[in-house]
């Protein structure tokens, strides 16, 4: 059986990778995937914990992390072509109407 | 402690249940009248009903004494009950202003109705959710509920930028704090935050020797989940979205954000720190477990949250937007009442929040106004409105009062409770805390006095005066009255400090009489150290 130590270092790694790319790329839909793969590096970690106590309430919680995720991608494309329509971009530095 | 199976919640499950029942019902309604000039007004008299039963059906519950349902995953105990009411009277005043809205015409109305009785669902259940699970899956449920709101004037470009920085800014948060829950998750083997602590408890006992790493891992899990319940209620600093959201949703939707989100994220703060982490004594005040710092991180939150949004306030001209900079100060005094760490405490942050959602949806209701009889919600909009609509105006200068918290109006008397509670506490840093809050509230005057003397002291861009309807005017002068009654008449304080004194009973604690008797069921487990 693999260790859980490795699990977390995957997950831990799949988490930075997410973070830095939501910070780090401006295009909107790149941002909307690191923002996945983080959620799927929670899962991970998730599902090593709940194989490491031998416990099912691990499981049930990724099952409900992906119905979430995935409605929440809905949501947030379909914001970004509403965006798309309005202003023919979906670069997060070029969306700078409000501030102040 | 007796957790009620699934057929057996459903009778304490009655006021969401309800409020689902009132959620299809506006749906299919909206079908059935799809296309008539007259469409918004059914959808709005059932969601209307819906939230009156709501709110009749969680009054009920508030005597019902303590339950925890399906099998632990939410709790019906006076303090959800509390939240539950918050919600529903706030989410109901609101529904007032999105009655013909003239920032919704052309949309398909009948959704928005049904999205504010979702974002309010998922409010309720946050404010109950005893279980990690349900704290993420409310917590997600408001935040898409709110997404769509936000964006919901589809013409208007403002909002879909507003709503796709909301979306990037709460899916991170939301990652984030689902990792930190994972981890949670890894060092007790349960997501129930009742068990959890004792769990916690056992393992910190258990391990005498180096504690730091254990220590360490529920600290980074700590701190993530700060973020994701911070982001939630607009705490710097993670409170960057907050502005841009305000100015670009709907304006009613800009007054329901800034009270029923909050509330709940509130709720579900004090419930996974006050229960999840830290222990009850029978003196009223609590030991946070394993004398972890999120008391110092909170009371670092608190100070930058109140100080940035009051000098961010100070430079708007954007009404919404500093209204919005002045929602993200008030969450920082009453994180104030977190920071103390006791009943006196938890009970004047729970009265603040009550006084702050009557003022805060009053000003934002006198915006509402305002902006629909001139099209405009800049301070240039209320310029000359003592003249234009003199109870309108005097209606907002109760509101802005009180939002300083100068008296006789209540934020004084709610931002008298928060200092007396800090101040209670002796150490030099809920010194400084206070003298913080204090400076701020000075602050504070400045940029709400120059909505004052915009709509006093200077000459109208046009003179003419305008009229607001006479439910929507009825409305604001009510909640004027609570503002200006709650500032001096004793009864009624005591009676809402009594109510949020009350509400401090909390589902699987061990300290309190009525859950003496639940303890006998977990034999080997110490929870009054």
């Amino acid at each position: 059986m693999v260790p859980i130590g490795h699990y977390l270092v995957l997950a831990g790694t799949l988490f930075a990778i997410g973070a830095a790319g939501v910070v780090s790329r401006r295009n909107a839909i790149v941002a909307l995937m690191s923002i996945e793969i983080m959620l799927n590096a929670a899962i991970l970690a998730f599902l090593a914990f709940a194989r490491l106590h031998g416990d099912l309430r691990g499981h049930a919680m990724a099952f409900f992390v992906m119905a979430v995720a995935a409605a929440e991608a809905a949501v947030g494309l379909a914001i970004v072509v509403a965006v798309f329509r309005r202003r023919a971009t979906v670069n997060l530095d070029e969306l700078r109407e409000l501030k102040g | 402690m007796d957790t009620l199976t699934a057929s057996q919640s459903l009778i304490w499950f009655q006021p969401e249940l309800a409020l689902v029942a009132t959620i299809v019902a506006v749906f299919l309604v909206d079908l059935v009248v799809a296309g008539r000039a007259w469409r918004e007004i059914p959808a709005a008299v059932v969601s209307a009903l819906g939230l009156a039963l709501v709110a009749v059906l969680s009054w009920q519950q508030w005597s019902a004494g303590t339950q925890s349902i399906f099998q632990g995953m939410a709790a019906v105990d006076p303090f959800a009950v509390f939240f539950k009411l918050l919600i529903a009277a706030a989410t109901l005043s609101a529904l007032i202003f999105l009655f013909r809205s003239n920032e919704m015409i052309g949309d398909a109305s009948g959704e928005a109705y049904a999205l504010v009785l979702v974002m309010a669902l998922c409010g309720m259940l946050l404010a109950s959710a005893n279980n990690l699970l349900m704290v993420y899956l409310a917590l997600e449920g408001v935040s898409i509920a709110s997404y769509v709101l936000a964006g919901y004037s589809r013409r208007n470009p403002r909002a879909s930028e507003a709503a796709l920085k909301y979306v990037i800014y709460g899916g991170v948060a939301s990652g984030v704090m689902l990792f930190g829950l994972s981890y949670l998750y890894g060092v007790t083997g349960t997501l129930d935050l009742t068990l959890m602590r004792e769990r916690l408890s056992s393992l910190a006992s258990a391990s005498t020797g180096p504690a730091t790493a254990f220590n360490g891992v529920l600290l980074v899990a700590a701190a993530f989940v700060i973020v994701g319940i911070g982001y939630k209620v607009a705490a710097v600093p993670f409170h960057m979205w907050c502005p841009d959201v305000y100015e670009g949703a709907p304006t009613p939707i800009a007054a329901l954000f800034s009270v029923v989100p909050k509330a709940a994220g509130l709720a579900v703060l004090i419930r996974f720190f006050y229960v999840g982490l830290s222990y009850g004594t029978s003196g009223g005040e609590f030991i946070a477990i394993q004398s972890l710092p999120w008391v110092a991180l909170f009371g670092i939150v608190a100070a930058a949250t109140m100080t940035v949004g009051n000098f961010a306030a100070c430079w708007q001209t954007n009404l919404k937007r500093l209204l919005a900079y002045s929602s993200i100060a008030h969450v920082g005094y009453a994180l104030m009442g977190f920071v103390v760490l006791g009943e006196s405490g938890l009970s004047a942050l729970l009265y603040y929040l009550a006084i702050y959602a009557v003022m805060n949806l009053g000003a934002f209701f006198c915006v509402v106004a305002v902006r629909n009889a001139t099209g405009s919600e800049d301070l240039d909009g209320v310029r000359g409105l003592g003249t234009r609509d003199p109870l309108t105006a005097a209606a907002f200068t109760v509101f802005l009062l009180s939002l300083v918290g100068l008296p006789p109006f209540a934020g004084f008397v709610g931002k008298y409770f928060l200092f007396a509670a800090v101040l209670e506490r002796a150490g030099a840093w809920y010194d400084a805390l206070v003298v913080v809050a204090a400076v701020n509230t000075a602050v504070s005057l400045f940029f709400y006095a120059k909505i004052l003397k915009a709509m006093y002291l200077t000459k109208a861009v046009d003179p003419l005066p305008i009229r607001v309807p006479g439910g929507q005017l009825l409305a604001v002068l009510v909640f004027a009255a609570i503002t200006l009654v709650l500032g001096f008449w004793a009864p009624g304080i005591s009676r809402v400090k009594g109510a949020a004194d009350g509400a401090l009973v909390f589902v699987g604690y061990g300290y309190r009489d009525a859950q003496v008797a639940s303890l006998a069921d977990c034999p080997g487990r110490d929870r009054n150290p």
